[in-house]
């Protein structure tokens, strides 16, 4: 009887691993080992025509591409500045929230929780018509401020173009993580705090001498994900916003893929660039969590 | 024994519900018919101009038809919805294909050859009056054009469906009430963008975040002053066709409008923000095509405000006007499988019943030569006015449409050419610097060629 009940428990649990399995399989590994195999050839849209296996070529091209390299340039000053930006706003606002005793926090809990929520493409044309060169809200704020000299077509100049679109990354996503870090915040031990505030440390000592080393892991979970986040985000918000303008000084890597696999019909070349960054990707989150490890000692 | 039924009722749910989606994956034109009967799979780009045209046309051609069945894809997004049928050997007998082809689509079938000549259907007769051949039913100028008969061959695979003017839009209220008339040289133009500057109003705007949007007037100004065989050298890649003293001229000519010229902070507009300003009247011109009307209905707008099209500038007061013409195209694959029913349709799509039943429900004009004709009084005043600058005698058309990139070659044309201007136009930029970017990708790609 046991060896029978062993039985259907083993198949029962084939049969409960089979539909993810084979979705999993179907729409994430054997795309990905095509896209690996197609970064290899001259694929077009279509796959009329012949694929003609090319050796390393895409490869060899992306380095020599101009545009790709100004798209990479773009999507690493994205990399690293967004995510650090977001994560010392959230991290700034959770202790904020969590220390002040405010009795609204959890009124401004859901509001800065609120743009995160928000579909994207409303949250790029919303900032659009702020960055807005003639009705936006921010120049009319420097016209308000008697700051005119510093107002600037903000999507329309290189020297801003790729800023903009950071700062509406960071606004768009600030109270999401927001959220994650208080509830790591309110899980470290009262008693650490009473004790410092008894030796006399002030909050700001507080916050980097228990806050910060309590939270670390959370920290670099929040970078690595919002590195995923803005990698993926800056897509939707660069086409609707900028459309990589002006002159590619906000093109990121993403929308350059999509350019050459969508609009050109460049598969190869498309995945060759797909499967780069992928691999940088996974790189830069190997070295987040190197830094952490030495970190933590 | 019941635990083992409970399994295999598991299983196939399970496996149903896994195979439900590859069922509807499956190609609508698997339907079964007598074998007398034909049927006819066609996939058309329904954009502006919605769903109604088409629905009655297929009908009115199974009418007349008799054991005809046309299975009709349509939608806004069909690029993405066929390819996915065409690479598993599913193609339509008869596609309807949008000017901006965002899936690629067209490029590459283009590229790879994979679209039927269709010269004989326009050198044979027309649908209605047998004694007249679809050649020469088409607007003049247009089928030797490189847009239809793309391999420089003189054969033809692309069929044109709406054609009409695009250039420098304005508002023709604004001018009559200043009694300001339409300038025709550039130095025409910029003396009224002196005079415009004088009550705030610019004299161009653009869509910086689309820059290509130039397009539209500045190889019609190209033809003006360098002949159509200069437009047609750039189209099809040839070296020094950017770099050229005659061209260079015009481009003198056009960035000079970044001096004052220009509405500030157009280069961060998108191309709706850019014809609203237009529509407030803060600038003279933008350069855009006829479908602005239709596109911009819901728009604010000036009072009285009436858009009217004009041809682009030319360099010397003697050379003769030029008005770029744009539209959407027909094309039979060459993998259709009844090529002959397909070219029926696209003969029955040039009746004149087809022609008025797409003013009708459309608004929009067939690239006839009667076809304005045809539709006076059926479209609305506006469309009418702006296709009317193809009737005026002193103005020429040229049709300019970059040629498909050969197969391998990385490179984007239209990114290289436009994406420099905002650059060029605030002087960040050369027009040396311009022009030799454009003349090193031309070179790269013909060494695919």
């Amino acid at each position: 009887m046991p060896k029978a009940k062993n039985m259907g428990r083993a198949i029962f649990t084939i049969v409960a691993l089979f539909p993810p399995l084979v979705i999993t399989i179907a729409f994430l590994a054997v795309p990905a080992i095509r896209a690996f195999f197609l970064s290899f050839t001259d694929a077009n849209a279509l796959g009329i025509g012949g694929v003609d296996f090319i050796g390393l070529e895409n490869y060899r091209y992306m380095f020599s591409d101009q545009v790709f390299i100004k798209a990479f340039v773009n999507t690493l000053v994205l990399l690293v500045a967004v995510p650090v930006v977001t994560i010392a706003v959230s991290l700034v606002l959770a202790e904020i929230l969590n220390r002040s005793g405010l009795k609204e926090a959890a009124f401004y809990r859901t509001v800065f929780f609120f743009p995160s929520i928000i579909s994207l493409t409303v949250v790029a044309i919303v900032w659009s018509f702020i960055f807005h060169p003639t009705l936006g809200l921010v120049n009319t704020m420097l016209d308000a401020l008697h700051l005119s000299a510093l107002k600037h077509s903000w999507l329309g100049d290189a020297s801003t173009a790729l800023a903009s679109v950071g700062f509406t990354l960071v606004w768009q996503a600030a109270g999401y993580y927001m959220v994650m870090l208080l509830a790591a915040i309110s899980s470290i031990s009262r008693d650490y705090y009473e004790a410092a505030t008894i030796d006399g440390a002030s909050a700001i000592r507080q916050f980097f001498c228990i806050t910060l080393p309590e939270i670390s892991g959370i920290i670099i979970i929040t970078l690595i994900l919002s590195m995923s986040g803005t990698l993926n985000l800056s897509f939707t918000l660069t086409t609707i916003m900028t459309n990589g303008g002006p002159n590619n000084a906000s093109l990121v890597l993403l929308k350059y893929i999509y350019n050459q696999g969508m609009t050109n019909g460049n598969f190869g070349y498309a995945m060759a660039m797909t499967v780069f960054t992928l691999g940088f990707t996974i790189i830069l989150s190997i070295v987040v969590q190197k830094v952490q490890r030495r970190a933590e000692g | 024994m019941k635990k083992g039924k409970n399994h295999l009722v598991w299983v196939l749910a399970l496996a149903m519900m896994l195979f439900a989606p590859l069922a509807l994956c499956a190609s609508p034109s698997s339907e079964t018919t007598s074998s007398d009967d034909q049927v006819l799979d066609i996939a058309v780009f329904g954009g502006g101009y919605g769903d109604e045209y088409w629905y009655e046309i297929v009908e009115l051609f199974e009418e007349s038809h008799p054991g005809v069945t046309v299975n009709m894809q349509i939608s806004p997004t069909i690029g993405q919805i066929i390819t996915p049928q065409i690479a598993a050997g599913n193609w339509p007998d008869f596609m309807c294909c949008n000017g901006n082809d965002t899936q690629g689509l067209i490029t590459t079938m283009k590229r790879e050859h994979a679209i039927a000549d269709i010269t004989d259907v326009f050198d044979g007769p027309s649908y209605d009056d047998p004694s007249v051949t679809v050649r020469e039913q088409m607007m003049n100028g247009l089928l030797d054009s490189r847009k239809y008969a793309p391999y420089g061959d003189g054969r033809i695979y692309f069929a044109p469906f709406n054609c009409g003017p695009t250039g420098l839009v304005y508002n023709k209220t604004l001018f009559e009430k200043n009694g300001w008339s339409l300038p025709k040289t550039w130095d025409e133009f910029y003396a009224l963008g002196d005079e415009a500057a004088k009550q705030g109003i610019s004299l161009f705007t653009y869509p910086g975040i689309y820059p290509y949007y130039w397009e539209h007037m500045l190889f019609a100004a190209v033809a003006a002053h360098c002949g159509v065989d200069a437009v047609n050298a750039m189209m099809s890649y040839e070296e020094g066709s950017w770099d050229n003293p005659e061209v260079r001229e015009v481009l003198e000519a056009f960035v000079k409008a970044g001096q004052g010229y220009i509405l500030p902070g157009s280069e961060a507009l998108n191309h709706t923000q850019s014809q609203s300003e237009l529509m407030m009247d803060h600038a003279l011109f933008i350069s855009t095509g006829n479908w602005v009307a239709s596109e911009m209905a819901d728009a604010p707008r000036t009072e009285g405000f009436e858009f009217a099209m004009a041809p682009a500038p030319t360099v010397s007061d003697d050379e003769s006007s030029f008005i770029r013409n744009d539209g959407d195209t027909f094309i039979i694959p060459a993998e259709a499988k009844d090529q002959d029913l397909a070219k029926e349709f696209l003969r029955f799509l040039y009746s004149e019943e087809s022609v008025k039943l797409f003013a009708e429900k459309s608004n929009g004009v067939y690239a006839l030569a009667d076809a304005l004709e045809m539709v006076e009084g059926i479209v609305s005043d506006e469309v009418y006015q702006m296709y009317s600058v193809n009737n005026d005698p002193s103005v020429s058309t040229v049709v300019a449409v970059l040629d498909a990139v050969p197969d391998g070659c990385n490179v984007i044309p239209n990114d290289v050419i436009w994406n420099p201007v905002p650059d060029v136009l605030s002087g960040r930029m050369t027009i040396d610097q311009w022009v030799d970017q454009i003349e090193a990708a031309y070179a790269e790609i013909r060494s695919y060629m």
